[in-house]
């Protein structure tokens, strides 16, 4: 059973609880679980090539958010150098590595939500009691790929009408910049006539009926009892403070193995699950 | 083409700004800086760093911060001292003098990031604004006044007397 099988409510009960502890609890030993986990699921549900421009997309910002930090934040007792007469130290460049690799957790969680929970399935989960917020999200979550489209599109329209005449990197940018402004009109214009159409159609009114058929089953049970429980004593370890981490004025990292193993284990849940059933699928075809 | 090589010259002029206004010092150079010989010095004056409030709001002090390296037992971070008054120096600049010899980490806010013209002391040997309460942070007196400036614009005289210290509440504080 993968993740996107579950009931929509398993999957975000699921996501919420990863989510918070990413977001919640600040410690390298989180930060790497959290992103690696998340990094994982999106590896082995999208193609190679995203995952290699991912890979190389958050470790760049990883990486300047550690190397700006120290610019900033001048705490710490082990100054590797002085930068304009202000100290570049050792506990803020680690600062801004914990804040970076929690930063790429949380967005590739929000990568793998939107993966998981599609339109539908939020739909379903926030359809009946809130209509306007349903769809608010949705519109939200499908914003990003409409945007793609709606670039290429323009991009393509441009090109067609002979705009690709100079190799010269300024009138590429200078391009650019028209197909954007471009962009982004459309894109409100867009935007507008969703609302309006959705107005029209007495969207919100009256409570809307479902077609779909989630049941909530006793895999979902299990599932969801199993993380509960691994949740829970994340969540009694870190209040215990065993999962925090101090920066200023020395690192001092209070992580014990087990609390970090437990959520370790929870962030692969989905990985597992994912390649799991990949194996099952290829053993299927084998035997026939 | 003209115009590519017009935009690379534009790029490489404001990177090489960029490089002529960072001065990058090694550790040992940034406090390798001596303190000149008062002795036979025409003008001069003292400066004591002191912390000792937070020794009565102990329980307040940031958890991480409980130790004799940061807050001495006694309260004072630099005892008091005699340096060299040249022509024109500030407090803050007695105090930066001052914290590169003794080597004790010194942070604070430049003058031109603030609304008032003045450098704010944000941190001395690791103690920063709000380490013990949210009204704490750094102060000073000269002569045992608080001056009406800040510490960047008062101008020292020969003889004056420094204090930098740390108050846990300034809302409690009166005024010196």
């Amino acid at each position: 059973m993968r993740l996107s099988a579950f009931h929509p409510l398993t999957a975000l009960v699921y996501f919420a609880a990863v989510l918070a502890v990413t977001m919640f609890c600040f410690s390298p030993a989180v930060g790497i679980c959290s992103a690696v986990g998340a990094f994982l699921f999106c590896a082995v549900t999208q193609s190679c090539r995203q995952t290699a421009s991912d890979l190389a997309f958050y470790s760049f910002l990883t990486a300047v958010l550690t190397v700006t930090n120290p610019l900033f934040s001048h705490k710490g007792v082990t100054p590797l150098f002085f930068v304009n007469g202000k100290a570049y130290t050792k506990e803020a460049l680690f600062y801004g590595l914990t804040a970076g690799l929690s930063l790429t957790a949380v967005i590739m969680w929000c990568k793998a939500l939107g993966k998981v929970l599609t339109r539908e399935k939020l739909l379903y989960i926030f359809g009946r009691k809130t209509p306007k917020a349903a769809l608010v999200i949705t519109m939200t979550m499908g914003f990003i790929p409409k945007l793609k489209r709606l670039h290429r599109q323009l991009l393509d329209a441009l090109n067609c009408s002979g705009a690709n005449i100079s190799d010269s990197r300024f009138d590429r940018l200078k391009k650019d910049c028209t197909v954007f402004t471009a962009l982004c009109a459309g894109t409100l214009e867009r935007g507008a006539d969703t609302a309006a159409s959705m107005k029209a159609r007495g969207y919100g009114i009256q409570k809307r009926s479902f077609a779909h058929s989630f049941k909530f089953r006793a895999w979902d049970g299990i599932f969801v009892a199993t993380f509960s429980v691994i949740f829970a004593l994340v969540l009694i370890f870190s209040a215990k403070g065993e999962l925090s981490a101090a920066f200023y004025p020395v690192i001092k990292l209070e992580n014990s193995v087990f609390p970090v193993g437990m959520f370790a284990l929870l962030c692969a849940f989905p990985f597992i699950l994912e390649v799991k059933e990949s194996i099952k699928w290829k053993y299927c075809l084998a035997k026939m | 083409m003209k115009k590519d090589i017009a935009l690379l010259i534009v790029i490489i002029l404001a990177a090489a700004a960029v490089i002529k206004g960072v001065d990058i010092q090694s550790v040992d150079e940034y406090y390798s800086l001596h303190s000149d010989d008062t002795a036979n010095a025409a003008h001069t004056v003292t400066l004591t760093v002191d912390c000792s409030d937070i020794l009565d709001n102990y329980y307040m002090l940031d958890k991480n911060l409980r130790d004799e390296c940061y807050v001495p037992s006694d309260g004072i971070v630099m005892p008091a001292e005699k340096y060299v008054l040249r022509e024109g120096d500030t407090a803050f600049d007695l105090l930066e003098k001052a914290t590169r010899c003794g080597k004790i980490p010194l942070d604070y806010q430049g003058s031109e990031d603030n609304i008032y013209n003045t450098v704010y002391v944000r941190g001395i040997n690791n103690i920063y604004e709000f380490s013990c309460g949210p009204s704490s942070g750094w102060t000073y007196t000269v002569n045992g006044e608080s001056p009406d400036k800040g510490c960047s614009q008062y101008v020292l005289h020969d003889g004056d007397s420094v204090e930098f210290y740390y108050v846990c509440d300034y809302t409690k504080e009166a005024v010196k």
